[in-house]
């Protein structure tokens, strides 16, 4: 009897222990986090730059995209060529997350610009056919960044049908450790791993699906995600400008899609043609390289010339 | 329900507050309905399934334990063999022995288009079959009363900690459990917390993580792979199979300890084995001495010629890579191992009971491990191949092209980082001889592994979970 109740005690003891350490784990990265992760620092900007932006005067853009975005959206580019147009003075905010699609980008306009009423005058959604469709996976960790607690129950609903990921999202919203796992993971690798950035890129290319070209057939997808954005934006007097993003085999955009750009005011502009890119300016098989950027925006500001409104009050 | 699952975890709450609450019938009660609950959260129609298997066996081993009639008995086993193993052999076999039967008569002109049914392969059908006939073939041998209590001999059957994969259980070790009311001891909890957090962080840390290497390297393109890539690739395979199902069995041992039962060791450090013939001593525990039992013994065992000694093991083998799926992939992986099996007892027994050598130093003993993981991992290269092709010229590139790359780099990096802490943990157990070492220690040191164990768990978990690779056998 005696050894079970010490038995008992000790084991009590270990799960104190560990209660503890998840405890120091938390704290240390709600005070550490965003020194180490580049992707918090960049979320943490998001409102101070809103701010900025909305006091200012010019046209205002948010960029809203993924890593094809990162690689393709050329701001400086863009702003000279819109510039040579009369569309000055341009104030523009590039936002990318890896991996991220409409569902993300739904999170981001309502938190940091419809919700403070700092929004912008323009809307650009860089896309590629997968980042758009509803099935496309969220990062549920970097979710929660872009969400408060009144965002909660609108998530738990419409965005995740699944008891897993309803559970992850509560998980990490509780939890920022929990949520920024990955960038913990990716400090850790970054000093200890070789060649770590490469190896997972293989991986990830390695576990996905590669992106539809003209020959194969395309399978319609859902867009409610995307259409959710849309009409948000639009419902505030927001310009929604969709833009298919250059990718090194030439894909087709579904009817589907097409028809709800058109059904929520939005505007479609597709200048992968104008922008005349070669596979010279890709780096890789989606993702375009620095001149490849270049050329691709100052096509995409040309496009947009006739479509933008050259005075903004 | 998957046991990394948060709704695995919310169902086995629920379960075990409610088992605390209620007498043993009502517990065992209780546990069938959470096993079939369990079960058919899959797909409820895999339950006319496990209700078959166990209305036949349980009716069966009635007849045979009550009949003094050879005869009878022998024709109860033959309906409960035909009905078990034919269910099994329907949906995980005949699809694939019929296509090759009409490849192999296209060869000879002649043409056919027998009728396949394509039907998804039920989860664990090849543990439950496995262990339902244990219990009837038991019952026959007079090893083991036969039941008439059908609710508890169901629950033996369905159990959910280890229906879908294992370890398979014997009806002498784990019916009685189920008849008898059980106590919990204080030290099932923390054995159990243990085996829960021990199983967790095999499956989630390590091998997920192992999964993501082992999956890259082997869907790239043949040509573009170095020999360095494909050994990598191979290690990442051979700790992803044994963190995956030994954890697996783990978690399964120390939920069932939670509820007072205690499930049969399945694994003890495999990757330490020193010839073949240990790691079958070490690895899927269960269903080598099921296959021991209920096969290699049946077919004479040892106990005739060598010949027939070598032919008993080959069949075996044989029959134990058939058991993991019906792929020219998995008969080959038993084949190898069958060969070893035979090479080992050719090169190193005088009689078939009488061992030549053994090890005795420890550069000996390193020496007949390294060997004997690097059999295991030739092995491996089949079974995680997707053809038998892909296979072998895997195997040449390792001889051919013998490239550092960047990627092989970044995978040693990767299999040291989450390989080898396990490596050494498992090695200290195994100095200790004793599988539940960590338990017996001072709880500081046993904060400080879990705490370890806990914050890989937080922070490595990989975003991509995969399935539980033996849930498809």
């Amino acid at each position: 009897m005696r050894s079970s109740i010490s038995s008992s005690k000790s084991e009590i003891k270990v799960l104190a222990v560990l209660l503890c350490v998840l405890l120091a784990a938390e704290v240390s990265m709600r005070i550490f986090g965003p020194a180490f992760s580049l992707e918090l620092r960049r979320t943490h900007e998001i409102p101070v730059n809103a701010r900025t932006m909305a006091a200012a005067e010019g046209m205002r853009f948010v960029v809203l995209g993924n890593s094809l975005t990162n690689a393709g959206f050329d701001a400086a580019a863009f702003t000279k060529e819109l510039a040579q147009s009369g569309v000055t003075p341009v104030h523009i905010q590039v936002r990318h997350f890896p991996g991220s699609g409409s569902c993300e980008w739904f999170h981001i306009f309502k938190h940091f610009f419809v919700d403070t009423a700092r929004l912008p005058d323009v809307l650009i959604l860089p896309f590629n056919i997968t980042s758009v469709q509803d099935d496309f996976p969220v990062t549920i960790g970097r979710l929660v960044n872009f969400c408060d607690v009144n965002d909660i129950p609108g998530v738990l609903f419409n965005d995740f049908h699944d008891f897993g990921d309803r559970t992850e999202f509560l998980h990490a919203y509780a939890s920022t450790s929990f949520a920024n796992r990955d960038k913990v993971r990716q400090a850790v690798f970054d000093i200890l791993i070789p060649h770590y950035h490469s190896g997972e890129t293989a991986i990830h290319t390695a576990s996905t699906t590669p992106i539809p070209d003209e020959t194969s057939s395309l399978v319609a997808g859902s867009y409610q995600q995307l259409e959710r954005l849309m009409l948000l934006a639009r419902s505030h007097g927001v310009i929604v400008i969709a833009v298919p993003m250059p990718a090194s085999q030439p894909y087709s955009i579904d009817a589907e899609l097409i028809g709800i750009i058109q059904s929520t005011g939005s505007l479609y502009a597709d200048a992968r043609m104008e922008a005349g890119l070669t596979l010279d300016e890709f780096r890789d098989g989606i993702h375009m390289n620095r001149r490849g950027a270049g050329l691709f925006s100052r096509a995409l500001a040309r496009h947009l010339q006739a479509k933008l409104p050259h005075d903004v009050e | 329900m998957l046991f990394n699952s948060y709704i695995f975890w919310l169902f086995f709450a629920i379960v075990f507050v409610l088992y605390q609450w209620l007498n043993h019938g009502w517990q065992n009660r209780m546990l069938l309905v959470a096993s079939y609950v369990f079960y058919g959260w899959w797909d409820v129609r895999f339950l006319i399934l496990i209700l078959i298997a166990t209305v036949v066996n349980y009716l069966t081993a009635i007849g045979i334990g009550t009949s003094d009639s050879i005869r009878r008995r022998k024709i109860l086993l033959t309906i409960a063999l035909v009905v078990s193993l034919g269910m099994l052999g329907m949906y995980k076999y005949y699809d694939f022995f019929v296509g090759e039967f009409v490849i192999f008569l296209e060869q000879y002109g002649v043409s056919i288009t027998p009728p396949l049914i394509h039907i998804l392969l039920p989860v664990g059908i090849s543990f439950y079959t496995f262990q339902t006939l244990s219990y009837t073939i038991d019952v026959y041998r007079g090893k083991t009363p036969y039941t008439t209590h059908f609710w508890d001999f169901a629950l033996y059957v369905s159990f959910f900690p280890q229906l879908v994969a294992g370890p398979i259980e014997r009806s002498s070790h784990l019916l009685p459990q189920v008849l008898q009311p059980r106590t919990i001891r204080s030290s099932d909890y923390s054995e159990g917390l243990y085996l829960v957090m021990l199983g967790l962080f095999k499956k989630m840390v390590v091998a997920d993580n192992m999964a993501s290497v082992a999956n890259t390297i082997f869907s790239q393109d043949l040509d573009s792979l170095s020999g360095f890539e494909v050994l990598l690739g191979v290690y990442a395979f051979a700790f992803q199979i044994y963190c995956d199902f030994s954890g697996y069995s783990a978690i399964a041992r120390g939920v069932a300890k939670w509820l007072g039962f205690d499930l049969m060791v399945n694994f003890r450090m495999p990757y330490f084995a020193q010839s073949p013939r240990e790691f079958w001593q070490r690895w899927h525990i269960s269903l080598s001495t099921w296959l021991r039992d209920y096969l290699y013994i049946p077919l004479g065992g040892s106990r005739g010629s060598k010949i027939n000694t070598y032919r008993n093991l080959g069949l075996t083998m044989l029959l134990g890579g058939l058991w993991h799926g019906a792929n020219w992939t998995f008969i080959a992986w038993g084949a190898f191992h069958g060969f070893i099996l035979c090479l080992h007892r050719f090169l190193f027994f005088k009689s078939n009971s009488t061992k030549v050598l053994t090890m005795h130093s420890w550069w000996q003993k390193l020496l007949a491990i390294f060997i004997m993981f690097h059999l295991v991992c030739i092995s491996w290269l089949f079974f995680r191949a997707d053809t038998i092709t892909q296979a072998v010229r895997m195997f040449m590139r390792l001889f051919t092209d013998f490239r550092i790359t960047d990627f092989g780099l970044f995978a040693s990096g990767m299999i040291a980082f989450y390989v080898l802490p396990l490596i050494l943990f498992e090695y200290w157990i195994e100095r200790k001889g004793n599988l539940l070492a960590l338990t017996e220690i001072h709880w500081g040191f046993r904060s400080a592994a879990y705490s370890y164990g806990i914050l890989m768990m937080w922070f490595f978990m990989p975003r991509i979970q995969h399935a539980f690779i033996y849930f498809q056998f």
